[in-house]
């Protein structure tokens, strides 16, 4: 087990620097010049020049990424353009209620499509399937930010039940943190529950044909204990895997819906980053959420056994 | 009275049920329409609203462009349908050619992915070394979430409707290459791959002629769902400002423009919100359709 561990997390450093490669070069296939972009539309020649000069934009483009990979391992992901502060403090500072909406989200949507993918599955062919399945084609179509407006009119604005929009601070008041998360969760949910509701629906489907379930009926046991006990169970592992990968959904959702409901999370400072035309920001965020999307993933693909006691290593 | 020998036919037999009733006639419209009622609803309403594009300006809309101080934030009337936005601009006429940003975008990375993920496909499902090359970089690509690397890849240049399209086409290339690359390769074992090669056929003939018509259902039912995908992408960089620019109406843009007031004035974002949500519904039920449609081992027997 250690060694597979460890193989693991060997195979993810291609990757990741693939990763890097990525988030370094982009700067460099842009047409124009790298300063100048960094420096911004104000930006005089002068200007342009002191970038060039500070961040070594005049060395060969190989020795730079190694030196902006060498930053990166010292936690040092760029400086802001706009105001001179580290972007890793930047973001750090506002990690927390990206986080919170990300995790609320998660909950939300599990609690939710599994049940209902296993109905659809229980149900496979019915009304019951039919009316789930129209409501993900749905929630595929509606984009994040129009389900936000369409539940702050509903539950804020007609219904005053939770905040319009606003974050509000754990240390400050807690019960107010959580309540005003509710309504961007539920926005956020939307999508990634259709997601999961069809991928668990479609594992289920394939698992109740197989000859255990057919076992376990014979021998009379309950139809919501095959389902939630013997299906499910065998199902964990795509269920989990989808999970994982539709997290990336989320990371992109969440920028767009904290600016719907003014959350100060990273969403909101990619949009900010966007209006200041900050590019070291915007690409420092581009790294770490990226980073924490493969190492998510990862600690997904390193918890199967947990799922599934046949899975090894 | 004579009797004629029909007559006694008649009489002498009792009268039979008819084993063979006329057919019902159905047009063969119908029957596309019942058995494959997701193509056929999705590809109506969206010819519809390809026209509604199209035809923009003679659907009783003005210059979707044109301020006009008298008129500002005028809930909807006879006069401006859906209300007029904060400089006095006719928000029905913005939404209507609002259509033409979503549709061109949609329409060219769904055509743009198509190409270039098929060719990238064929190369990594046929060249080795190309594979290996190409995957990795696809690899890289899919680790970035989708919307933040077009937010990165529009903030390099100019805010435009080609930076868009092509930020955009970017991050949809490697989920067409992998699946094309998957359909290649199992393709490649077939036996009559292996004919053709072996009697010294040149791969790129192989491709065209053998290859390709095998892989075009999967590809179509992909960039059909390329297509909605983009049009969604589209719609949330414009509405965070790193889209379409402002002069040109988009759906996105329009409800961020509506964003300041909404809550006073929900129609600024309903109706954009509305036509945006009903297209791009329309695209998927199309994408489901084919799906259907095309997939054998969903087949549905008539």
């Amino acid at each position: 087990m250690p060694r597979y561990i460890l193989r693991r997390l060997i195979a993810t450093i291609p990757i990741l620097l693939m990763l890097t490669f990525l988030v370094f070069g982009m700067l460099y296939v842009a047409p124009g010049d790298p300063a100048a972009l960094i420096a911004g539309d104000t930006a005089t020649p002068a200007d342009i020049e002191a970038i060039r000069e500070r961040m070594g934009l005049h060395r060969p483009f190989l020795e730079q990424f190694f030196a902006w990979i060498g930053g990166i391992l010292q936690g040092d992901i760029g400086t802001s353009v706009y105001s001179g502060t580290p972007v890793a403090e930047m973001i750090s500072q506002r990690a927390l209620p990206t986080a919170s909406l990300m995790g609320m989200t998660i909950l939300i949507s599990v609690v939710v499509s599994v049940p209902l993918g296993v109905m659809a599955a229980a149900f496979k062919g019915d009304t019951a399937d039919r009316i789930i399945m129209v409501i993900s084609v749905i929630g595929f179509s509606v984009p994040v930010f129009i389900v936000g407006y369409v539940l702050a009119y509903g539950l804020a604005i007609k219904l005053p039940i939770f905040p319009v929009q606003g974050y509000v601070s754990p240390d400050q008041d807690f019960g107010g943190f959580l309540r005003s998360l509710v309504l961007p969760s539920m926005a956020l949910s939307f999508s990634y529950i259709a997601l999961i509701t069809r991928v668990t629906r479609s594992t289920l489907v394939e698992i109740l044909s197989q000859d255990y379930v057919r076992t376990a009926r014979a021998k009379g046991v309950s139809r919501g204990r095959i389902l939630f006990w013997h299906a499910l169970r065998n199902a964990a592992v795509q269920i989990s895997t989808v999970i994982g990968v539709g997290i990336a959904v989320l990371l992109g959702g969440s920028v767009i819906i904290e600016t719907v409901f003014s959350i100060p999370g990273i969403g909101s400072l990619v949009v900010s980053a966007i209006v200041a035309r900050d590019f070291p920001v915007i690409q420092g965020v581009l790294l770490v959420v990226s980073l924490v999307y493969v190492l998510v993933n990862l600690l997904i693909d390193l918890l199967y056994p947990v799922f599934d006691p046949r899975i090894s290593y | 009275m004579t009797r004629q020998p029909k007559d006694i036919a008649v009489q002498a037999a009792p009268h039979m049920p008819e084993l063979f009733p006329p057919q019902r006639q159905r047009s063969k419209l119908a029957l596309f329409i019942r058995r494959y009622p997701g193509i056929a609803v999705g590809g109506v309403a969206l010819v519809a609203i390809v026209f509604m594009a199209a035809f923009a300006p003679v659907l009783g809309t003005s210059d979707p462009t044109h301020l006009s101080a008298l008129n500002r934030n005028k809930p909807p009337s006879a006069e401006h349908w859906f209300g007029t936005d904060s400089l006095g601009r006719d928000v029905y006429s913005r939404v209507i050619y609002g259509a033409r940003v979503s549709l061109t975008v949609g329409f060219t990375v769904a055509f743009l992915s198509a190409v270039i993920g098929l060719l990238f496909g064929m190369c990594a499902g046929f060249i080795k070394w190309a594979d290996e090359i190409l995957m990795r970089v696809m690899d890289g690509v899919m680790t970035i979430p989708s919307i933040l690397l077009a937010i990165a890849l529009v903030a390099l240049t100019k805010p435009s409707v080609t930076s868009v399209i092509i930020a955009i086409t970017i991050v949809e290339i490697p989920r067409v290459a992998r699946l094309m690359r998957s359909a290649v390769l199992s393709i490649r074992g077939q036996a009559y791959i292996e004919a053709a090669t072996l009697s010294g056929t040149p791969v790129p003939v192989i491709l065209l002629r053998h290859v390709l018509p095998n892989i075009v259902s999967p590809l179509m039912v992909q960039v059909t769902y390329v297509c909605a995908h983009a049009m969604l992408a589209e719609a949330g960089l414009s509405f965070i400002g790193a889209g379409a620019p402002p002069s040109v109406p988009s759906w996105g843009g329009i409800m961020a423009e509506g964003r300041m007031l909404w809550q006073i004035k929900p129609y600024l974002v309903f109706f954009p919100a509305l036509f945006l949500s009903i297209t791009v519904l329309m695209v998927n039920i199309l994408g489901d359709g084919l799906r259907d449609a095309l997939d054998p081992r969903t087949q549905v027997k008539d």
